[in-house]
């Protein structure tokens, strides 16, 4: 106890040693601590606590124990929401981790315009969500009106429904959300690839090394970390997954796109059941925490 | 150095106080202290006031103010612009941002009260002399099972069907006096759809499908057809009814006017703004709707009023109901007396009062008219229960009517016509269920009807009416 005592009493010293040396830094850190526990922090916990009550309106009357999380679970339509996120995010793993991946490498290899391709494809990230998801739906729009059977009509083919389509409608929302966030994972790809070992590169051109070569024995194995990192960052992302469903389909036909996130919003702001809403926040954050710790020991291992 | 390292903590000192000082300013309150601002006068924010884009209307609202301020020295309007949205309503509701004097769509009557977002006026209805006038069945539809009364209508109407005149009139449905021919039944309205589709290559029939709005109007065609959605049983809890075989029929209709008849819009992703944007934009003859939306198709979509008719809901094969629905003023639950009181004076300034106030009848209608949207005659569905009011509304109206009331007068008829409310308990989680159900409907030709009626029942039950408190 008493050995103990005195290294806490050691360690309190520490930190305040270290707070009054470098109170400046401190100080000016404050607000945005204050700023991230009040917005941040502060709603996680008070959902995590509401979660296990019955709620009027926004105000907590009654505990309930588990009987939230029952109610969510319980429901006919979880499952197929659940499928549907993963859905959601294998299709992005297939559509939305691979391309901007190839773009990078195709801007890597060029020797002109490379400023200009990687304008173009980083422009997309700077549209609202919102936005994007209302030019996608134009796009799709069923019958002749929609751009993408316009189109068609043209060369004489169609029309073909889109986002009605069941067994579409998720893997055209990943192409819509894969053009939005096509650049940043581009210009992450490209940074990595730009700091392979250059002369390890020019070694295997000057011993014949073709493209696909190098590709496969040089580039690859350089980017397994970063694209293992993009992909379990994609993961978390596409889990979350709401906006678009809600502008492009809202969660149909028949909830063929329907999310886990959609489902919270729908709970809180159709319906005002707040307490199913932390509720299944609740499950969402632990699925994602579990992600997010699986990110930063990844981080950490590559980083090393 | 040692200096400049103390002059460096002095100036983060007061950096750190400066954005904390931020900070906190914006937290702080409205000012409001027991409904009284910093200058003694009661406070009452009045919402769904007009947007500076409607410049007209605005400052013929700021007058408004303007008098009613000088003629009510304590009481402080204060605008907000904010109007009911279903997405936005619940959340604003639970937070305690509603303005003091809110206003509702009649689905909303016992959600404010089950919310506690509403205040009780039952005795200043009472006093205000407007329990006598008002249409009795309006006010039961607000009130708890007290008879206590939480909000107040301020206007009504029945679903019918717009029509686009134009699109009729190219496909040959007008009768002899010029009129369009109104469908008087559904499967008239599904002839017509496919006749108009053929002869104009336009869909005749808009169907919505998201957003609950869909399910809000097939409630419309489902209860003409026999349909009953939900019961109370006699130990209080709930059941789902829908899986009938005149569910199945109301579906059916709905699958032979996609499938078969194609005469519906192309787009089955339609919500309630692209539902009333595939109409004002003659991308379909017809819609279910209610002479509100008339208006919207003028303004927003720049329609030709002149083009607009509406018809009164076609009857079914079981029933001829109409579902009612309109607007309601309610205020805070948490106003104080003063407040309550205050808003009241506001509302019967603004003509909810038993008697008509003629200036102010006539200065909105001219109002409407010189802004180029229509002006019936008279309320097509009057909230209140007074002939002699209506016959003073139409002499303040007639050098402003811009319509030809003979495109409307089905519609205000209404012969036959039993006035129907929306469903009682879980009615947004039933439109839910059943915008499902009709997105199956029109996207898969290969359809099991019974098994999307039943699965859907199973669902409503399950996951809404068993969770109810």
């Amino acid at each position: 106890m008493k050995t103990i005592r005195l290294k806490s009493g050691g360690g309190r010293r520490r930190i305040s040693g270290l707070i009054k040396r470098n109170i400046s830094g401190w100080m000016l850190i404050l607000p945005s601590m204050l700023l991230f526990v009040l917005i941040v922090w502060r709603p996680i916990c008070i959902a995590f606590y509401y979660a296990f009550f019955r709620m009027q309106g926004m105000q907590a009357v009654r505990f309930v124990g588990l009987q939230n999380f029952k109610d969510v679970l319980t429901d006919t339509a979880f499952l197929q929401t659940l499928g549907n996120t993963v859905k959601y995010v294998l299709w992005s793993l297939l559509i939305g981790l691979p391309l901007p991946f190839l773009a990078a490498v195709m801007i890597n290899e060029m020797i002109h315009f490379k400023g200009y391709f990687k304008f173009t494809m980083y422009l997309p990230v700077i549209v609202p969500t919102v936005a994007t998801c209302l030019i996608w739906k134009m796009l799709y729009m069923d019958g002749q009106g929609g751009l993408l059977n316009a189109i068609l009509y043209f060369f004489d083919v169609g029309p073909y429904t889109w986002l009605s389509n069941k067994n579409l409608t998720i893997p055209l929302i990943i192409v819509s959300m894969t053009w939005q966030g096509f650049g940043t994972n581009m210009l992450l790809y490209l940074a990595a690839l730009q700091s392979t070992d250059q002369s390890l590169y020019e070694a295997s051109r000057i011993d014949g090394a073709g493209f696909w070569q190098r590709f496969w024995h040089i580039l690859l194995p350089h980017m397994r970390g970063i694209i293992l990192l993009l992909a379990i960052r994609q993961v978390i992302g596409v889990f979350q997954v709401t906006e678009q469903p809600l502008v492009m389909t809202g969660g149909g036909p028949n909830g063929a796109s329907m999310s886990l996130g959609l489902t919270n919003y729908f709970y809180a702001f159709q319906y005002g059941q707040f307490d199913k809403s932390m509720a299944l926040g609740v499950i969402s954050f632990l699925f994602l925490l579990i992600l997010t710790f699986v990110y930063f020991r990844l981080d950490r291992k590559f980083n090393e | 150095m040692k200096k400049t390292g103390f002059m460096m903590k002095i100036v983060a000192i007061a950096a750190a106080a400066a954005i904390m000082i931020g900070m906190l300013s914006g937290c702080g309150s409205s000012g409001k202290n027991n409904g009284r601002n910093s200058d003694g006068k009661i406070v009452v924010e009045v919402g769904n006031w007009p947007h500076e884009t409607d410049e007209a209307t605005l400052n013929l609202w700021t007058q408004y103010e303007q008098d009613f301020e000088s003629a009510h020295p304590d009481i402080d309007i204060v605008p907000n612009t904010y109007v009911y949205d279903v997405k936005t309503f619940a959340t604003k509701s639970a937070a305690g941002q509603l303005p003091d004097i809110y206003r509702v769509p009649f689905s909303e009557a016992q959600s404010i009260i089950r919310r506690g977002c509403a205040a009780d006026i039952t005795d200043k209805m009472k006093e205000a002399g407007l329990l006598d006038s008002l249409n009795k069945d309006l006010i039961d539809m607000t009130s708890d099972e007290n008879g206590r009364i939480y909000s107040l209508p301020q206007t009504a109407y029945a679903q019918g069907v717009m029509i686009n005149k134009d699109l009729f009139k190219q496909a040959g449905l007008v009768n002899d006096d010029g009129t369009v021919k109104v469908p008087k039944t559904f499967e008239e309205l599904a002839e017509y759809a496919a006749q108009i589709k053929e002869k104009t290559g336009v869909a005749g029939f808009a169907m919505p499908t998201t957003n609950n709005v869909g399910g809000w109007i097939l409630l419309n065609v489902a209860w003409n057809y026999g349909v009953e959605f939900e019961k109370m049983n006699d130990d209080g809890k709930w059941t789902a009814t829908f899986d009938t075989p005149e569910f199945h029929d109301t579906l059916q209709w709905l699958y032979d006017l996609r499938w078969n008849k194609g005469a519906l819009a192309d787009n089955t992703v339609i919500d309630g703004s692209a539902y009333t944007e595939t109409f004002g934009t003659g991308q379909a003859a017809m819609i279910l709707r209610a002479t509100t939306d008339c208006n919207t198709m003028v303004t927003r979509y720049g329609m030709n009023k002149d083009v607009i008719a509406m018809g009164e809901m076609p009857e079914g094969p079981k029933a001829h109901y109409s579902q009612l629905g309109g607007q309601l003023y309610a205020l805070k639950s948490t106003l104080t007396d003063e407040q309550i009181d205050a808003a009241f004076e506001w509302l019967k300034f603004m003509n909810v009062t038993p008697e008509l106030d003629e200036q102010k009848e006539t200065e909105l209608r001219k109002l409407d008219f010189d802004q180029g949207r229509i002006v019936w005659p008279y309320d097509l569905f009057s909230i209140w229960d007074d002939d002699a009011r209506t016959e003073n509304v139409k002499k303040v109206r007639e050098p402003f009517v811009n319509i030809d009331m003979k495109d409307y007068q089905n519609y205000a008829d209404a012969e036959g016509i039993t006035l129907r409310a929306e469903p009682e308990v879980c009615a947004q989680e039933l439109y839910s269920v059943l915008d499902g159900v009709i997105q199956e409907v029109l996207t898969n030709k290969d359809v099991d009807i019974p098994a999307i009626s039943k699965k859907a029942q199973d669902d409503f039950q399950v996951n809404h009416l068993d969770k109810m408190d």
